[in-house]
């Protein structure tokens, strides 16, 4: 298959997947138990005629099968309708919180990316020195954290402990209104370290194992070996002939952590009030908030099906083996 | 240690620098901020949850009516603690004043000449009769219509006076009113589609006449409100509110702890002895319109028996059987009081006296055997082979709910009563409620300051037994005793006869164990010390925050 066929042909899988989504993801909120238009048990709320009459504003008094078609067709045109909660539109909502959420997780992607290359290869190439062990020991612990442990252990050392950092949020809301667009920028980074970390700190401790069981794998191969009797430098030796053939195992690694990244990182995004996708589809689920949540996965399922696409062209170019093996 | 000391001031030296270097960098915009924030007291709340609207008729959620009660006037302010009965127990605030007809029927307000909204347009009467057609217009679906029941029609006499109109006296007019009618610009909000008002532009920068203008709101992040320096009822004490969205409550209390939020508006557990023994921060009481009780579904059929609940002697006996004081003591430590029946300390005419079940776990027994319902050798209760059992249901985000289940299970279990237990999310939780699909549920009510709305969730449900009208009488309980005392008690305008015959209606409904009434939550909020709040009312605690005193805090 050639590129330009390779490409079409997940393309067009990349579709299918995503209308597949939706109508799952409908027909699944459709039939579970609760309602968007629950009554509030607290305090009565909206009357039953007026829970009635935005039913019918809303379409939701229509049989299933029409729902359905509308919501598909709105979509097919592009629009992502209003949210039952907030009234905002949908594509607004969505949009602004992916872009939240690709900061936070793009920012702990490249971290994790960093550190776990950095400890990966160190584990690798010097498995017997105490550093290496002690970094291994440290992340294997990380690793093994349930993620909202770490989140708030980061929090309540690094937050609250020290004070160098804020306790949540993406900024100060002073800041926001009285600052300038410099200070904004930098409160927003200050804000951003400690839920950044957290992400490096749990996904980078994966990308450590694997680059660190792919370079040892390739240290002891025929190939290295004759690398070094020819006189080879360590430094060249470690960039040209360890790395290289161990880059597929991690980039497919690096790969699974996509959908993260668009999706959101729903416990550190809870703990740290950060407002990504995370915590806008967590809030749109308990709300059986049906256009909020299909908008979302509009967005996640599209960024996931095209960014897999460019992994595997990725890997694709990375590995001669997949090469041989398209031909 | 000097090391150790330059390395712990590091990294805030360096964010420190920075934002001086950016601040220096450009210079008269951030001398401007600079100022802006030195100048500024401001208070920041910190929430579980943003917002839903900033459009009056359109809010159904606490945090939304605390953002509007700043933005929006009513025409009169309840004064602390409100009183719903005649006039008294308000003073003017959008309106300088006002006359009752002679048949009491109508009400004419004077609008205050001086009032503006914050665009500068004076506010008129026609902004009141606007006001009340959006409130009450199906279209807007709003959840405050049925407060405005009873309220023919708003007119308009002249460019600064309104007349309201009603059907029939009854003591709690002014309040029906003044109490629930938030005014709004008709220049600004005529042209939008009433079904459509959520998604217009106003929605996002509403503009109001009350003492704080909207300034910005990043939804689900913070809201931040300024204060109105030319209002008419003059500037406030605070100058800015913000409100911080904190959804993880370990969070939302570090926040507060740490000094970057201001005030939270409940503690409970950890974060309540967190906030005592904390320097920076401390709690503050305020009365509660809360009750939690356990309810039964009157009209399911449960251990065979068709309408099982329906039986006054089976509800005496479980209420009887269980120790509210020790479960209370127990799932809420000190946080909290024994339920005396459907409205709490704080309700208007609250009385303390009234005769209630008291735990009798032998007198349970003794009634449930005469039911039939006769223990086994395995210790449960059956009757015509059939178990006494039955299943409690509460949302999965009340941790103190939960508890309460698990401790009301073991007491059901002493009297050879099984129970089992099912959680769900809220949103399922409403929803089985309304469809009548439980035996028996967790449920914590809050109360209106008018004692008469009981009628919404206890009174006899409209229509025939299957397709009634329920309204919030998630039980379907009926006692036609109980709803006639209650209209005697409303109609009543004499406050000593009105407080003895709401007496009477509410000794009916305990002595009836319409449910188990289990506890009255202790509200306690944490506030930073350098915050003194004033006038923490039971139905709004951030009615007054206006007049909250504040010490300026540095700038961050």
């Amino acid at each position: 298959m050639t590129g330009g066929w390779r490409v079409g042909y997940r393309l067009g899988h990349a579709c299918a997947v995503i209308a597949t989504t939706l109508i799952l993801s409908f027909a699944l909120l459709h039939a579970a138990p609760g309602d968007a238009l629950a009554p509030d048990t607290a305090q009565g709320g909206r009357s039953p005629a007026a829970r009635a009459e935005l039913r019918r504003q809303r379409g939701l008094d229509q049989p299933f099968a029409v729902q359905l078609a509308h919501y598909l067709g709105r979509i097919g045109h592009g629009d992502l309708g209003r949210s039952y909660t907030d009234q905002r539109s949908v594509r607004v909502a969505v949009m602004e919180a992916l872009t939240r959420t690709l900061l936070l997780t793009g920012t702990g992607l490249l971290g994790a990316i960093a550190c776990g290359l950095l400890v990966g290869i160190l584990q690798g190439w010097r498995s017997d020195w105490w550093l290496s062990r002690a970094l291994g020991a440290a992340l294997t612990a990380v690793y093994t954290m349930p993620e909202f442990v770490l989140a708030l252990l980061l929090l309540s050392v690094l937050a609250y402990g020290t004070g160098w950092f804020p306790m949540g949020g993406m900024y100060d809301p002073l800041i926001s209104v009285t600052g300038t667009p410099m200070e904004r920028l930098l409160d927003t980074g200050h804000h951003l370290v400690v839920p950044a970390v957290t992400l490096a700190l749990g996904w980078g401790a994966a990308v450590s194992r694997h680059q660190r069981v792919a370079l040892l794998e390739t240290v002891g191969a025929d190939f290295m070996r004759t690398a070094v009797a020819k006189g080879v430098s360590p430094f060249r030796l470690l960039l040209r002939h360890g790395l290289r053939p161990s880059l597929p195992i991690v980039a497919a690694v690096i790969g699974l952590m996509l959908p993260v990244l668009a999706g959101g990182a729903v416990v550190v995004e809870m703990v740290f009030g950060w407002p990504g996708m995370g915590s806008l589809l967590v809030r749109a689920t308990a709300a059986r908030d049906v256009p909020m949540v299909g908008g979302a996965i509009v967005v996640i399922t599209t960024a996931v099906t095209l960014s897999s696409l460019a992994i595997d062209l990725a890997l694709h170019r990375l590995d001669p083996r997949q090469r041989e093996h398209a031909r | 240690m000097r090391r150790v000391r330059f390395l712990t001031a590091t990294p805030r030296f360096v964010t420190v620098l920075a934002l001086a270097a950016a601040a220096g960098c450009s210079s008269p915009e951030a001398k401007e901020g600079a100022d802006n924030r030195a100048a500024t007291t401001t208070l920041t709340m910190v929430s579980a949850a943003d917002a839903d609207a900033l459009i009056p008729p359109l809010v159904s959620t606490t945090q939304g009516k605390q953002v509007v009660d700043q933005l929006f006037d009513r025409l009169a302010e309840p004064v602390s603690p409100v009183e719903t009965v005649g006039d008294g127990g308000f003073r003017p605030q959008l309106a300088n004043g006002w006359s009752w007809s002679p048949d009491s029927l109508s009400i004419a307000f004077a609008i205050n000449p001086k009032a503006r909204w914050h665009d500068g347009t004076p506010v008129r009467a026609e902004d009141v009769r606007f006001s009340f057609a959006l409130h009450t217009d199906p279209a807007v679906a709003s959840p405050q219509r049925d407060a405005f029941e009873g309220i023919d029609s708003v007119t308009v006499r002249d460019s600064l006076t309104a007349v309201v109109w009603w059907h029939a006296r009854h003591p709690e007019q002014f309040f029906q009113l003044a109490y629930n009618l938030l005014v709004m610009p008709e220049h600004l909000l005529a042209s939008i589609a009433r079904d459509s008002l959520g998604s217009s532009a106003f929605a996002d920068h509403p503009v109001g006449s009350g003492r704080y203008r909207f300034e910005r709101w990043a939804r689900q992040q913070a809201l931040v409100l300024t204060a109105d320096r030319a209002n008419y009822r003059g500037a406030p004490q605070v100058q800015r509110l913000i409100w911080v969205v904190a959804p993880d409550p370990a969070a939302a209390d570090l926040r507060l702890l740490a000094g970057e939020a201001d005030v939270l508006e409940l503690v409970r557990g950890d974060a309540y002895v967190q906030a005592r023994q904390s320097s920076r921060v401390r709690t503050v009481e305020y009365p509660s319109l809360d009750y939690g009780y356990l309810l039964f579904n009157y009209d399911r059929a449960v251990s065979g028996a068709p309408r099982l609940f329906a039986d006054r002697t089976l509800r005496v006996a479980l209420t009887q059987a269980i120790d509210r004081k020790a479960i209370v003591a127990n799932a809420l430590d000190s946080l909290g009081s024994v339920a005396m029946g459907p409205f709490t300390h704080a309700t208007a005419g609250a009385d303390t006296t009234l005769q209630q079940l008291a735990f009798d776990t032998a007198a349970a027994s003794q009634a449930l055997d005469v039911r039939g319902w006769r223990r086994g050798a395995d210790g449960l209760r059956r009757k015509g082979g059939r178990v006494l059992t039955f299943d409690l249901l509460f949302p999965s985000t009340s941790s103190t709910r939960q508890r309460m289940a698990v401790l009301l299970q073991e007491q059901f279990k002493r009297i050879g009563v099984t129970t089992t237990i099912t959680t769900v999310e809220p949103a399922v939780f409403g929803a089985r409620l309304e469809e009548g699909t439980f035996d028996a549920a967790l449920n914590v009510w809050r109360t209106d300051p008018s004692p008469s709305t009981i009628r919404q969730v206890w009174g006899s449900p409209r229509g025939s037994s299957s397709g009634a009208n329920i309204g919030a009488n998630f039980s379907r309980y009926r006692n036609a005793t109980f709803d006639a005392r209650i209209d005697s008690a409303a109609r009543e305008f004499n406050p000593a006869t009105r407080r003895a015959l709401f007496r009477r209606a509410w000794q009916t409904i305990v002595d009836d164990a319409a449910a188990v009434w289990l506890y009255e939550p202790r509200n306690v909020a944490a506030v930073n010390r350098r915050v003194t709040p004033t006038d923490l009312r039971a139905d709004a605690w951030w009615a007054s925050l206006s007049a909250w005193q504040v010490e300026p805090t540095t700038p961050p």
